[in-house]
């Protein structure tokens, strides 16, 4: 199906026998089903006209940016424009944004989820209709759920609550890393359950979980309050006191590992920090693709069993290539939204 | 840090009139992107009224950081969706069911929410571009879109290479300041996609 038909579909110029045909494409096969998407979504949003600039406004903002002179505000081609805005929907905008968050809706998912499970469970089942936040690569973003508890979620990670909380207890699920402050309520305990087959009851706390589904460990850190872990597949419960940290490593070993920690380390993202204390490379890597939404080839093996320790605050990806580069024996490459690492 | 700041003050406080110049400025763009899914003029004429009312509804509630586009375009989305939905079950297995079912997995795409913000930094940066002096738009042209060197540049419009490297470096600086939330990661972005040559 060549661009131009697509292109009409979308424009809505077809005959019902032409839009029978294209749908029928769609329907064939995802790869044909993805063309269609990126064409539908290039193809709209180039259609939405953007409002014109007032004059004042942009002598202004000039001024502001420190241009010298007189400013004129004539009409000019913007073609680099469009480039500039595809690479910003991947790009500039997911950070210039940092609130970004995609809401979801119903999903047939969760009803997938429950039945998978058996009524006898510790942890409660979520009849409702979900909403999900998705938050990129790249990006942080911020939830309050429907109790005013509120939930910082880091990059690359989802979390799914309902419309309205059960009256007998609050389930969210989590796949990637949040900070969690939970509304204080006795009676009314949260379930925080992560892709990683432990959930976390709390019934009034602040705490980080780490529960990435591709990291081998979820990791538990509580700052105030009490939380209880429950590994689901053998309702086994461990609690947890604060400053102290709880490890699962892998789904099978039920036996947590925990240990009293300083939990500064472990919520320092929350403020935009990136911290990495004696980290393993293959570590580095995973968090460095989330936190600047990018892909690392790692183009030498022995590149992975070396640590790094370093802290950033707001510094760009190069800057912290950079500091690799010249503290290690690893030289780097950017090239778009790939990275490569190479020794020296 | 946009025209719609004001308005947007201007509608939280209850202005008919704010409202009414957002609406009419806005509104065939709502209307437009609603029907690109929708696919029934009346029916997206229809949602965005909707929409619009719905912002006006919760006008009291609309962040002073927000942008009210956004927000009524994540409005509309959120209605087209609905009614899409409701097209799917009535209608599954007809043509029109099926171009319903499509359009629904788009509309729920997270890219269609960042394309949403977007637009209004795309806004911004061709407000900043196009009120960079003439000369400067020319020299920025040759080099990010025909890929010509600053030397290059230099010699096709008869000045030195310093002089072009000023208005290319000024024109990035003014990119970099009109976006103050964005920090280091905006200037990778530049030298990433616009670096010398």
């Amino acid at each position: 199906m060549n661009d131009d038909i697509l292109i009409r579909y979308i424009q809505g110029k077809l005959s019902e026998a032409e839009r029978e045909a294209v749908v029928a494409w769609i329907e064939e096969d995802p790869a044909n089903r993805a063309r269609f998407e990126r064409l539908q979504l290039d193809d709209t949003f180039s259609g939405l006209q953007l409002p014109e600039l007032s004059e004042e406004e942009a002598v202004e903002r000039l001024a502001a940016a420190g241009w010298p002179g007189e400013a004129s505000g004539r009409r000019v081609a913007v073609r680099w424009l469009r480039i500039l805005t595809r690479v910003a929907a991947i790009l500039l905008i997911p950070l210039a944004v940092a609130g970004a968050l995609v809401i979801g809706k119903k999903n047939a998912e969760i009803a997938r989820l429950n039945t998978a499970m058996t009524a006898e469970r510790v942890v409660p089942i979520q009849e409702d209709a979900s909403w999900l936040y998705t938050v990129n690569s790249g990006v942080k973003g911020d939830v309050t759920l429907p109790d005013g508890s509120r939930v910082r979620l880091n990059s690359a990670s989802t979390l799914r609550c309902p419309d309205r909380f059960a009256a007998e207890s609050r389930v969210v699920e989590l796949s990637g890393e949040g900070f969690f402050e939970v509304v204080g309520n006795p009676d009314w305990p949260m379930y925080v359950k992560t892709a990683k087959g432990v959930t976390v009851k709390v019934t009034g706390t602040k705490f980080n979980v780490s529960a990435y589904e591709n990291d081998t460990a979820m990791k538990l850190t509580l700052v105030e309050g009490n939380v209880t872990v429950i590994h689901d597949a053998t309702d086994r419960q461990y609690a947890v006191r604060p400053n102290e940290e709880m490890v699962f490593y892998g789904q099978d070993k039920a036996a947590p590992v925990k240990k009293e920690v300083d939990v500064q380390p472990a919520i320092a993202w929350k403020d935009g920090i990136l911290l990495f204390e004696n980290m393993p490379m293959p570590e580095v890597v995973k968090r460095l693709e989330r936190w600047y939404g990018v892909f690392i080839t790692v183009q030498d093996p022995s590149i992975m069993a070396m640590n790094f320790t370093a802290s950033f605050e707001s510094e760009s990806l190069s800057q912290v290539l950079q500091l690799l580069r010249i503290t290690s024996q690893i030289d780097y490459r950017i090239d778009g939204r790939q990275v490569f690492l190479s020794r020296k | 840090m946009n025209d719609l700041t004001t308005l947007s003050d201007a509608i939280r406080a209850g202005s008919e009139a704010a409202f009414e110049a957002f609406f009419r400025a806005e509104f065939r763009n709502v209307a437009f992107f609603v029907n690109r899914y929708v696919r029934d003029e009346v029916q997206a004429e229809d949602i965005a009224q909707e929409s619009f009312l719905a912002l006006w509804k919760s006008r009291e509630r609309i962040d002073a950081q927000q942008n009210l586009r956004n927000y009524v375009l994540t409005i509309a989305r959120n209605r087209a969706l609905n009614y899409l939905r409701d097209v799917v079950s009535r209608k599954g297995g007809t043509l029109e069911g099926r171009e319903a079912d499509i359009h629904a997995r788009i509309l729920q795409h997270p890219e269609v929410e960042q394309r949403i913000e977007a637009l209004e930094t795309e806004q911004m940066l061709s407000r900043v571009f196009r009120s960079l002096p003439e000369k400067a738009r020319e020299m920025f042209l040759l080099n990010r879109e025909e890929g010509l060197t600053y030397a290059e540049i230099a010699r096709k419009l008869g000045v030195s290479v310093k002089v072009v490297e000023y208005n290319i470096v000024l024109a990035l600086k003014a990119f970099r300041r009109a976006i103050p939330k964005v920090s280091g990661i905006f200037l990778v972005f530049l030298s990433l996609f616009f670096g010398n040559r």
